[in-house]
This record gives structure tokens, sequence and C-alpha cells, in this order.
């Protein structure tokens, strides 16, 4: 408890909370680091679930250091958020939800680009099909339980 | 009627009302709001990118398949969207950032319609790994741009309410 006491006392946490345009700059790039995250895992997921068979898998690689970069944005914006108000998301289920969500989502999408490598034909495993539901369903969870901390 | 008469009529309509009566209701349809724009911008990413020649390997044929998946999102939104404005359109119709969003999402759709009925069939042939011509791939790079200006004016609608507040 301390530390997130602390965590609310830095620089960035005051910036995020009292200054004109911190908050709002901070939100709007979490919003445009998630179309990039999950828009972008979303469609590779679909793609391996079996929509657009004619696209072979390993096309979607140029894209994936996008999706990195787009992770990489919400994962500073969303430490930054954070900060502005520690023990309130620290304390709050839907909040651990989303993160947990998150984490998984991750591990789901690492192990889809394990399975689908070198896999370029139209059809994919059907261990990469559950993966690739598995990964919709966190991503999109986690939008749900994101959407919800801020009314429960 | 006058612009005060139709928002009256809009806040007393039976979605308004339900909406703002509902708890549950206004943050379903954020939630909603938020997938579809994920899904949007996503199947955009694929179109654009590979029209833009970053993601060239991906033939543009099977791209082009993408282009309902955008459509069937924007229209998630749609109505979503105009769930929020029936809840309140006294606070939308003059807010600043809102105003921007609707210019951004009109012109946005101008320059998709623009791509899919004079530049689409030009190119629906070509091979993977060629490169569009520089009118389409400006076009590209426009829709990218303005849905994320879409979605950061979105964002910013509680913040943006008029020029006075930008100081």
């Amino acid at each position: 408890m301390e530390f997130l006491t602390w965590i609310e006392g830095t620089a960035v946490a005051l910036w995020v909370r009292e200054s004109l345009w911190g908050y709002p700059i901070v939100l709007s790039s979490h919003a445009v680091g998630m179309a990039i995250v999950v828009g972008m895992v979303s469609m590779i997921d679909i793609r391996v679930l079996g929509f657009a068979r004619k696209i072979p898998i390993s096309s979607f690689n140029s894209l994936f250091n996008l999706t990195w970069a787009g992770f990489a944005i919400n994962f500073t914006s969303g430490c930054m958020l954070f900060s502005g108000d520690a023990i309130k998301f620290f304390n709050s289920t839907p909040f651990r939800i989303k993160i947990i969500l998150i984490i998984l989502g991750m591990i789901s999408v690492w192990m889809l680009l394990r399975e689908v490598k070198g896999m370029d034909s139209g059809v994919s495993s059907t261990k990469a099909r559950i993966i690739a539901a598995v990964s919709l369903l966190c991503w999109f969870g986690a939008i749900t339980a994101g959407r919800l901390t801020a009314y429960l | 009627m006058d612009i005060t008469g139709i928002l009256t009529a809009i806040e007393a309509s039976w979605l308004g009302v339900t909406i703002r009566d509902v708890a549950w209701l206004f943050p379903m349809l954020e939630t909603l709001h938020f997938m579809g724009l994920c899904t949007l911008f996503g199947s955009l990413m694929v179109i654009d990118l590979r029209l833009l020649g970053i993601a060239r390997f991906i033939p543009m044929g099977p791209a082009m398949s993408f282009v309902p998946i955008s459509i069937g999102a924007f229209l998630v939104n749609l109505c979503s969207g105009i769930g929020f404005f029936c809840a309140d359109p006294f606070t939308y119709y003059p807010n600043l950032a809102f105003r921007i969003k609707m210019i951004l999402i009109l012109v946005a759709g101008l320059n998709a319609v623009w791509f899919q009925y004079i530049e689409a069939p030009k190119i629906k042939s070509l091979p993977p790994g060629t490169s569009t011509t520089l009118t389409v791939k400006a076009i590209a790079a426009l829709s990218l741009m303005l849905w994320t200006g879409v979605i950061v004016m979105g964002r910013m609608i509680p913040y943006l309410e008029d020029w006075s507040n930008l100081q």
C-alpha cells in the first residue's frame, strides 16, 4: 500500500492527474494502442479460424512489428494511467481481471505464432484454431473488463 | 422544427429513455463500440498496410475480403453510436470533439468510397509482392490517419467540449 501511495505521488502521476491535457492525451494513446493490438491480433485469429484462407499466415509477419509497437504504447500509457489512481485500480476487481486476460491473451498469441510457424497452407490445425479462439476471447474480454473498470 | 426541438424529441425517444433508464445498457454499448473500433481498425490495417506496401506479401484479392468486416464493424459502431447520441443529445450535439469526429468519419467514408469504386477495380488482380500506385498509397495512408483521428476525437469528447477548452 505504501508503494501505491508512492506511485500516486510521482511526477508522472501528478501530470496525469492534475495537468489539463495529461489525462486526455494518455487516454487517447491507450485507445489507439488498443485498436492496433486487438485489431491486428483479432485479424490473425480469424485468419487462423478459417477466414480469408488464401492469405498465407506468414504474410502477416510484417504486420506483427506494428502490433508490438501498439503493445508498447499501451503498456506505457497503461502504467501512466495506473499511476494517476494507483490505489483505486489496484483494488478494482474488473481491473485485475483485465490484467489477467491481457497476460493470457499474450501467452495465447505467443503460442499461436509458434503453432502456425511454417504452416502457410489454407487450413490451420485444430490446436491452432483453439488457441486463436481463446486469444479472441481473452482480448475482447480484456476490453469488456477495461470498460467495466470505469463503472464498478 | 428547430434544432432544439429535434434534440428534445431525440432525448424523449424510446431509445434515449431506455438507454438512460437501464443502468447496464450504456456500458454495454460502450464495450460493443470499443470491440467494433478494434475490428474496424484491424481490418483496415490489413487492407491499408497491404496497399502501402508494408504487408506486400498479402495477396491483393484476399486482402480485399476484409472489406465486409470493416463495413460490419462500422455498422456496429454506427448503431451503438446512435444509442449514445439518443441518450444524451444535448451533450453530444454542441461538443467540439464530437463534431470533429463526425467530420473525420465523413471524410474517411468518402475516401473509402473513392477507393472502392475508382481504384479497387484496377488493382484487384495484383499479385503478391507488387507495388500499388502513389494515388492508392495516399488513399491508404489517409484512411489510417483519419480513423486514428476518429478514435482520438471520440476519446476526447468528455474533455474537449468547445473551443474555450483549448485556451
